[in-house]
């Protein structure tokens, strides 16, 4: 066949070969790189940095799906990988592949150093990989796609840090460039990002609209339009929405159970389903809902899911005005946290809440205030309880 | 580079889309052909190392074209 007319065959060349190169390597780094990584205590895994058979894309591409594999499973060991991994990065020789796909490899080694440094909440030191990433790819103009998928990590991470401005301007730079470059799926991934941030500063509406355009216009799949169904549903119960509510927050246990077998995130949006019941001052119904939810979470080995449940319990109980039994489960959460040795904060703000509830001055306010602290600790277990009060109907921070 | 372990450009698509790019490069974003070439050459290198493959390679590359030729164009300023 005729080449066409720009056909370079330099270029053709280098392609072709580093297409072969990195094919061998992805092959190789299958069968090296974990053998070699179970030889050699972690301690001593920085030593390895050189190592011929880790000093390629194929074993950095290798510990890269490793990290993902072990972020939820065991941060340390995730940890561990990623420092090895830009340990890699870095001793590689500038010459070893072109200089665009270096800053790449170096860039992506960071980025997944960043992933799991946020995860385990050092967020400073999170943000200080990404940025370093950040600079090692702007000065290639082919890898701007790159540059956005760091900037959207960086995005996850101001949030857990407060720096809400930039995270939102960030997140919608990135979504409109995901949408220039026709990837659905990181479109997809950048609107549930702003949707969530928008949740969790209570801007319900603005969260449920932008909810909603993704289920409308990005074609997700069953288990994201599950989880887009439960915020939904969750917004709209803060809206007063209780219809809407009700049928998202159903519609979305249904997913999870019959069609996604997660009976977890069913339980989860169950617990939403009481949530509503709750609001709309059927509280026995919710408490009467709740509560075998709550048992399973607790059978399920999950006191903090459990707690949140327990939660929207003594809720209900002090509109019922029953603050003695709203009392009684409190404490009964306070001690399963201490039993599973849940983070301390999470404590101090559960017993600041029974104190308050023992002094007749607990509202469900304060409740679903200290509900959304202990849900925060997951990704910022640092932060400080700030206590809300109401005066003359509008909130306050303490 | 993708889950499957394989990468998401190989040398059927090198072909079919190093022409065409260069042509919009260079009719569109007014890029002299040599620096097109270049440039389209390391935009299709980059997308074998990339972990995230797009759904659809030629939309990607597009837009990855798209905003290289803005980014070389602000450098010029």
């Amino acid at each position: 066949m005729a080449k066409p007319p720009d056909f370079n065959p330099l270029f053709q060349a280098e392609f072709t070969a580093t297409l072969a190169r990195l094919n061998a390597e992805l092959e190789a780094a299958e069968k090296s790189v974990e053998p070699l990584l179970r030889r050699t205590p972690r301690h001593s895994w920085l030593s390895l940095a050189a190592h011929p058979d880790l000093s390629n894309a194929g074993a950095l591409d290798r510990l890269a799906k490793l990290v993902t594999e072990y972020l939820n499973r065991d941060t340390t060991y995730a940890l561990s990988l990623a420092e090895l991994a830009v340990a890699v990065a870095e001793e590689m020789p500038d010459n070893s592949y072109p200089k665009a796909v270096m800053a790449q490899l170096r860039a992506h080694a960071l980025k997944d150093l960043g992933k799991v440094l946020r995860t385990i909440a050092r967020h400073e030191d999170a943000i200080d990989a990404l940025l370093r990433a950040e600079l090692l790819l702007e000065v290639h103009h082919g890898l701007y796609q790159d540059v956005v998928l760091i900037r959207l990590h960086l995005a996850f991470t101001y949030q857990e840090v407060d720096r809400y401005t930039e995270a939102f301007a960030l997140i919608r730079e990135c979504k409109q460039v995901f949408a220039d470059y026709g990837d659905s799926r990181m479109v997809l991934i950048a609107g549930v990002t702003e949707g969530a941030l928008l949740h969790r500063l209570a801007k319900y509406r603005e969260a449920r609209e932008a909810y909603m355009l993704l289920m409308l216009s990005a074609h997700p799949d069953l288990e994201t339009e599950a989880a887009l169904r439960k915020n939904i549903g969750l917004c709209c119960i803060e809206l007063g929405d209780f219809v809407e509510a009700e049928s998202n927050l159903l519609e979305s246990a249904r997913l999870y159970s019959n069609e996604l077998g997660q009976p977890i995130e069913a339980l989860r949006a169950q617990t939403g389903y009481g949530r509503l019941l709750i609001r709309m001052r059927q509280i026995e119904r919710g408490i009467v809902q709740l509560k075998p939810i709550r048992r399973a979470f607790l059978r399920q080995g999950m006191p903090e899911e459990a707690g949140i449940c327990a939660l929207e319990i003594i809720e209900g109980l002090l509109t019922r005005n029953k603050p003695e039994d709203a009392e009684r489960l409190a404490r009964m959460v306070i001690a399963e946290f201490t039993r599973a040795n849940l983070n301390n904060r999470a404590i101090t703000a559960l017993g600041y809440l029974t104190r308050a509830i023992g002094a007749k001055q607990a509202s469900a306010p304060l409740v679903q205030n200290v509900r959304e602290y202990i849900l925060s600790l997951r990704t910022n277990p640092e932060r400080e309880f700030l206590r809300r009060t109401t005066v003359s109907g509008s909130e306050s921070e303490q | 580079m993708k889950a499957s372990n394989k990468p998401s450009v190989d040398t059927q698509a090198y072909e079919l889309h190093f022409p065409r790019l260069v042509a919009v490069a260079t009719s569109e974003f007014h890029i002299p052909k040599e620096e097109a070439m270049r440039l389209v050459h390391d935009l299709l290198v980059s997308s074998l190392f990339r972990l995230n493959p797009p759904g659809d390679l030629a939309s990607s590359l597009d837009g990855a074209l798209r905003t290289a030729a803005q980014r070389l164009a602000e450098a010029r300023v």
